[in-house]
């Protein structure tokens, strides 16, 4: 058995999967790269992620119940297992790294301008090694808690957005170079719905073994209806000017005016932005410390919550000299470098399972 | 400044450390010590000004070429 | 937390969270903190050019708050004499140093959040407002929503100048842009609007143009026409009628007056809304524009000695209103003809339609706009008449 004795049920562990994916990405608008078209591909990009997704419903119905470093030891052997599982381990965690990183950006940017950017990263730091370190189901009320708090506000601004729409700012549809747009949606698949291979590590604790394919689509789908929306406002109240800004949304955002009396309520982003990113954060380190935990074989995981907290903090401040690396890295490098870990381990481990017809009938392997 | 860290890190210490070892937790306690190790010399590297490498920057460098 | 927590262990959380408790207390806010009392909220921003010595003049209208309040509940607006506004200048080779450079003179960090006027004197607007933009969109205090005016002169008059009834000046005027409908006569364009014109590579930009009246203490303000650029930098200008004319063209007309020579008499509409669609239309490789403007009005003043409340006589009326509003389009595009600046977004129009062949378009579009063809439909409805049926100057037969 796992060292996860909490069991979460279906409906939270949706809850998480969708506040996961809107973590960073209610900012950071995936598929910008197609300007006007970034609602289309987004979609494109959703239906690519469902089929990363499928890999990792398929992979968890199979080993059911099983936690995912075991899964690796019993398809590559104590050693291979043990190696892949860390390079595994090192993805979810440089993803966690980037996470504070784009909160100290952000906060930086915008809000707390003068503040040290170790004092915003560790101060999430803090709270999440507290939440994490009580494990999976804590972590997954917490969403129970804030994602509705987060969904109303972002429906609220773009209830306030509407009457500012332009339909001109959407045509012509598609006049974009097929590649480009087609690179827009990939990297819309990988950021963020291709990083719901953390949830691999989550996905033993479901308490209903037979429900990952449902929790995960279900999530992908709620979170791509979130952001689609999302897209539809930058595009229909900023138009050609969302290309010019590092975070679209809180510009548009920011054009929110009812009768001269409903404006500044930019701060719901940033509100939306902590409230998701805490969670996706929270999530990652718990992740990280759960797998590492069974790597070292040890017996509890909490232990590790400070220690590598504190790393991933660290790391954060070491990712990027600065926001236009952040950005490059987002637009050119991460679309190649996630598939790897999104896709390489799952699919990988899933081919070898299947010739080795793991699990084999009672027993351990 | 690394007074303050130090402070911080023993804080940690205290509240992690009895317990293992009231539980005999040896194989816990290395590697818990171990981490926090390298976190201890990690952040008080940043904290004297040591410059280290922009990790993520250098991960795109070697994609992009 | 687990089951192993003991009494004991229950005192020591308690003492923890005072602790922290009293932490936050003393430490919340060390970086970020802003009090009201060290920030100059600025209301106005001005912008001119220096020739000479190649710098920007920068002003700034800052609001006092002392100033502002209403001492008795409303009762006499404020110290008389007092100004609720401090204006002040600073000199620099860029906008954002001479931003810093404010504070040579004024003893609180000026704060953009509340900016409701930018606006560019004449000198700097044919300089190019760029370097002003760049500002405006990367700093992280102002916002889109500001509006942008060009002033006939400089711009540091137009924020020294005085509102009659308003004792912010730049409020007054933010607030005068609002009001734009009531004349429709006033090409207003905030930020936003501009820098979207802007970024698409052949739509104009443009902003209303405002003047100063009047001498020393008495300076006062007027908008008088619309400033029209090409890319950046000022090339011209629209009057009164050739703004309405492009208000048309936009769909931004609303409760304006049309004045018409009706049998001997003077005659004035008063317009309620209006509609406009551009389409584009692609024969042989050449381009022509269809215009389809729909207004609605009422009679607003009759001066002709003429029974409107009969239907053929208002029918007249109608199509004479339709040829006023065609010849207020026709003057626009007429004055956008000669200055080479596609104010109605044409090229958008295109592109949105014709994608693949804009990309050829594009390039030659400034010389192709000029020869543009152009069909002006307009179509007219009067609803009401007001409260009289008949006029009431009768002229004697």
């Amino acid at each position: 058995m796992g060292l996860e004795q909490g069991r979460i049920s279906a409906t939270q562990l949706t809850m998480l999967i969708i506040s996961f994916l809107l973590g960073t990405t209610l900012l950071f608008s995936p598929g910008g790269v197609a300007g006007r078209d970034s609602w289309i591909a987004l979609l494109v990009g959703m239906v690519e992620g469902l089929l990363f997704a499928f890999i990792y419903a398929t992979l968890a119905v199979r080993f059911p119940g099983r936690p995912l470093i075991q899964v690796f030891h019993s398809v590559y052997g104590s050693v291979g297992g043990k190696v892949i599982a860390l390079f595994f381990l090192g993805y979810l965690f440089h993803l966690g790294s980037l996470v504070l990183t784009n909160f100290s950006f952000f906060f930086n940017t915008l809000i707390l301008i003068e503040t040290p950017s170790a004092v915003i990263v560790f101060s999430i730091v803090a709270i999440s090694v507290y939440a994490a370190r009580h494990g999976l189901e804590v972590v997954a009320r917490c969403s129970q808690v804030l994602l509705p708090f987060a969904l109303f506000f972002f429906i609220l601004t773009f209830i306030l957005l509407i009457k500012d729409f332009r339909l001109e700012h959407f045509q012509p549809v598609l006049a974009i170079s097929a590649k480009r747009f087609f690179f827009a949606a990939h990297s819309a698949a990988v950021f963020p719905f291709g990083e719901s291979v953390g949830f691999l590590l989550a996905l033993p604790a479901l308490s209903d073994p037979e429900k990952p394919w449902k929790c995960l689509l279900l999530g992908i789908i709620i979170s791509t209806g979130v952001l689609l929306l999302s897209a539809l406002r930058n595009t229909g109240t900023l138009g050609i000017l969302q290309d010019i800004f590092f975070f679209p949304s809180f510009q548009a955002t920011r054009q929110i005016n009812v009768g001269q009396i409903l404006t500044r309520v930019e701060i719901l982003v940033a509100v939306n932005f902590l409230a998701m990113g805490f969670l996706k954060y929270t999530f990652l380190l718990y992740g990280v410390i759960l797998g590492t935990a069974e790597v070292f074989g040890l017996r509890e995981y909490r232990i590790l919550g400070y220690p590598v907290g504190i790393l991933m903090g660290i790391l954060s401040l070491l990712n990027f000299a600065g926001i236009h690396e952040n950005f490059e890295f987002l637009e050119k490098v991460y679309p190649f470098y996630a598939l790897p870990f999104q896709v390489g381990i799952p699919l990988f481990t899933l081919i070898i399972a299947m010739i080795r017809k793991l699990p084999r009938e009672g027993g351990e392997t | 400044m690394i007074l303050l860290l130090l402070f911080g890190f023993s804080l940690i210490f205290l509240r992690e450390v009895p317990r293992l070892i009231q539980r005999r937790y040896w194989r816990e306690l290395l590697v818990f010590c171990l981490f926090m190790a390298v976190a201890m010399l990690l952040s008080v590297l940043l904290t004297i000004g040591v410059e280290l490498p922009q990790v993520s920057t250098a991960i795109g460098d070697l994609f992009l070429k | 937390m687990n089951g192993d927590s003991t009494p004991a262990y229950r005192i020591d959380r308690k003492l923890i969270l005072m602790i922290l408790v009293t932490i936050v207390l003393f430490t919340g806010g060390c970086w970020d903190r802003r009090e009201m009392e060290t920030l100059g909220i600025v209301a106005g921003f001005g912008l001119d050019w220096v020739e000479k010595e190649k710098k920007f003049v920068l002003t700034a209208q800052v609001i006092k708050p002392t100033q502002v309040q209403t001492p008795h509940g409303g009762g006499g607006g404020g110290g008389e004499g007092e100004e609720a506004v401090w204006v002040v200048k600073s000199k620099a080779e860029t906008v954002f140093k001479g931003v810093r450079g404010f504070l040579f003179e004024s003893s609180r960090r000026l704060y953009f959040p509340h900016n409701q006027i930018i606006v560019v004197g004449k000198d700097a607007a044919r300089e190019g407002v760029g370097p002003l933009l760049d500002f405006f969109t990367r700093d992280a205090e102002p916002r889109l929503s500001e509006w942008f005016l060009v002033a006939e002169g400089e711009a540091a008059e137009v924020l020294q100048a005085k509102a009659g009834l308003e004792k912010i000046p730049a409020l007054a005027i933010s607030r005068l842009l609002n009001n734009y409908t009531g004349t429709s006569e006033i090409g207003r364009s905030n930020l936003l609007g501009f820098l979207t014109r802007l970024l698409s590579k052949t739509t104009a930009p443009y902003a209303p143009l405002i003047k100063v009246e009047g001498e020393g203490a008495e300076l006062k303000y007027r908008i008088s026409g619309t400033a029209v650029f090409r890319k950046d930098k000022y090339i011209g200008e629209l009057n009164k009628r050739e703004t309405r004319g492009l208000l048309w063209l936009l769909g931004e007309v609303q409760d304006g007056i049309v004045t018409m020579d009706y049998g001997g008499g003077k005659v004035d509409v008063e317009l309620i809304k209006s509609a406009c669609r551009i389409r584009p239309e692609m024969k042989d490789g050449s381009i022509r524009m269809q215009v389809e403007i729909r207004a609605e009005g009422n009679l607003g003043a009759n001066l002709a000695p003429v029974d409107f409340s009969v239907t053929e006589r208002t029918r007249d009326l109608n199509s004479k209103l339709a040829t006023a509003i065609k010849g207020e389009v026709e003057a626009s595009l007429e004055k956008a003809r000669t200055l080479q600046a596609d104010l109605f977004a044409f090229g958008e129009a295109v592109q949105r339609k014709y994608p693949k062949e804009w990309r050829e378009l594009e390039k030659k579009w400034m010389e192709i706009f000029p020869q543009l063809e152009v069909e002006i439909d307009v179509r007219t409805n009067l609803r009401l008449l007001g409260l009289t049926t008949r006029p009431t100057i009768i002229k004697e037969e």
